[in-house]
């Protein structure tokens, strides 16, 4: 019944002829994309130093006890971003002292890590120092349940969960089958890993390790209120081995679930939101030449870095989820214009 | 990635544009109903795959991936642009062609889809051309399967005013809407 239809339009098509595409135009650009993803870059914000940070490293004593959760994650996350030395949040900006190299938000304030592998968390303007990582691959992580930070010791013997509002963290030995393990997640206390033969978890209060049952070559991308985001050959999936949903041809190396496990935002070219219930995408009304999403503020909302097109000033957007309305947070300068030392709260380097 | 890595990505990439480029502007074509247009759009969507490169792992993937970039892009094109109403290559004068005379069928039939609204125009390449199903073309616009369906049949209703109720030129069955 449609081959007519079918056959018209392959007619309409094969009426005319097309020029061949420009390689080299599409390597350069795609290149300075790549760069420019990694690099991001931030400056030129004109309303600036509201205060300037107190500087006060201090040791924290390690803990031998285990730390008590802390009050759940509710209130939203400011919009933050990190350029040079400067920790920006809305329209107020902090000297830190020096430059970090990864940095998530939290509740209470931020967890920032330096070139030099020292954690500082920064409360209010002050700053401590918490710890110690491997300066070459920092990754710092925060259970959004507990409000907690996480990362990989120095000597990538331990893992150190700090509870910044108490200043107090507990240490876990890292077993030897897992050293050398990236810590990909924190969730609700329990420390999800990838390994060499695949993801584990790890239960720190009884020293519990399992792994769970993905197929084979899935990587773990997140892990938010029991349910997994899991990165295969052929699409993305969240959920649990035994209940989940799947998106063929879906793809993307980073991936951030919300608070409570519903929504999905993705890496990508165009914010790329989905609904890990029905499946659906969340249509967001933002309307740029680039956006990602990189960050849950709170429930249902998700930061985004967006851009007119390459040469236009960088944006950060916060997206309501699933409503779609969108609000500029702020204008930054462009990447092009902009160094390496432009941070989003993603836990690890941009460049 | 060490350069070995990256040039063996590059000469893949760039054998997937020589195989597979003709066959995206033919699509790209149809959503846009503009030469130029279709191959700034081809350009823009394979610079998009290039970026994502290292991450499809084969050139099945590649092409999904390639073809939404191309709706996605052309959506957003015509939504800023506004360009849902721009001039077409060819002008339809209005009456209705004998079903003899099949080059003007054709080109009465090209008119109209372009006067579509360029989501319900997308669903229908992707449907009806590309022969993607449900969803697919849901993946490739970034919808539900209940949005395709329910694009797919307002275009054919507004293409059943324009040209009137062949049942051997449009699908009858996808008029009907069911979730």
């Amino acid at each position: 019944m449609t081959e007519k239809l079918k056959t018209l339009m392959r007619e309409q098509a094969d009426s005319v002829d097309f020029a061949a595409p420009d390689l080299d135009a599409m390597v350069v650009t795609g290149d300075r994309r790549v760069r420019r993803r990694r690099i991001g870059a931030a400056a030129g914000i004109a309303a600036v130093a509201a205060g300037v940070a107190l500087v006060a490293p201090l040791l924290v004593p390690a803990q031998q006890t285990a730390v008590q959760p802390a009050a759940p994650v509710s209130g939203p996350l400011p919009v933050s971003w990190v350029t040079g030395t400067l920790l920006h949040e809305g329209d107020r900006s902090y000297d830190l002292g020096f430059r970090p190299l990864a940095y998530v938000a939290t509740p209470q304030g931020y967890v920032l890590s330096d070139r030099d592998g020292t954690v500082w968390s920064w409360v209010d303007g002050e700053l401590t120092e918490v710890g110690d990582t491997d300066p070459r691959d920092p990754h710092l992580v925060l259970d959004d349940e507990t409000g907690h930070a996480a990362w990989v010791d120095g000597d990538g013997g331990a893992i150190d969960v700090l509870d910044q509002q108490r200043l107090r963290y507990d240490r876990h030995p890292v077993r030897d089958d897992l050293a050398g393990s990236d810590l990909i997640a924190v969730d609700g206390g329990t420390l999800w890993w990838e390994a060499a033969g695949g993801p584990r978890s790890l239960d720190p209060d009884t020293g519990d390790v399992e792994r769970p049952d993905l197929a084979a070559g899935e990587r773990l991308l997140d892990v938010q209120d029991g349910r997994l985001v899991m990165a295969g050959d052929v699409g993305l999936a969240v959920g649990r081995p035994d209940d989940r949903i799947e998106w063929s041809d879906t793809y993307g190396e980073y991936a951030r679930l919300s608070r409570d496990g519903r929504w999905l935002v993705l890496e990508g070219e165009e914010p790329r939101v989905l609904d890990s219930v029905t499946g659906d995408r969340v249509p967001l009304d933002l309307d740029r030449g680039f956006a990602t999403g990189y960050a849950w503020l709170d429930r249902g909302t998700v930061a985004v870095l967006a851009a007119e097109d390459d040469r236009a000033p960088a944006e950060l957007w916060t997206c309501e989820v699933p409503g779609g309305a969108c609000t500029r947070a702020a204008e930054l300068d462009t990447f092009d214009a902009l160094g390496g030392s432009f941070l989003l709260p993603v836990g690890e380097p941009m460049g | 990635m060490d350069v070995t890595t990256r040039e063996t990505q590059r000469a893949e990439f760039a054998g997937f544009v020589s195989a597979r480029s003709a066959a995206l502007h033919r699509c790209a074509y149809l959503m846009v109903g503009d030469v130029g247009l279709a191959q700034d759009l081809v350009q823009e969507a394979l610079t998009k795959t290039y970026v994502a490169w290292p991450r499809l792992r084969d050139t099945a993937n590649a092409e999904a991936y390639t073809r939404k970039a191309i709706t996605t892009t052309a959506i957003g094109w015509f939504r800023r642009r506004s360009w849902s109403e721009r001039p077409t290559d060819r002008h339809d004068d209005g009456s209705r062609p004998g079903h003899e005379d099949h080059v003007a069928e054709r080109d009465w039939l090209w008119a109209a889809l372009l006067e579509l609204p360029v989501r319900q125009r997308a669903a229908m390449v992707l449907r009806y051309y590309e022969d993607l199903t449900e969803a697919q073309t849901a993946e490739a616009l970034g919808c539900a399967v209940g949005t395709v369906k329910s694009q797919v049949s307002a275009a054919l209703s507004k293409l059943r005013e324009r040209l009137g109720d062949d049942p051997t030129l449009l699908p009858l069955h996808d008029l009907v809407v069911t979730r």
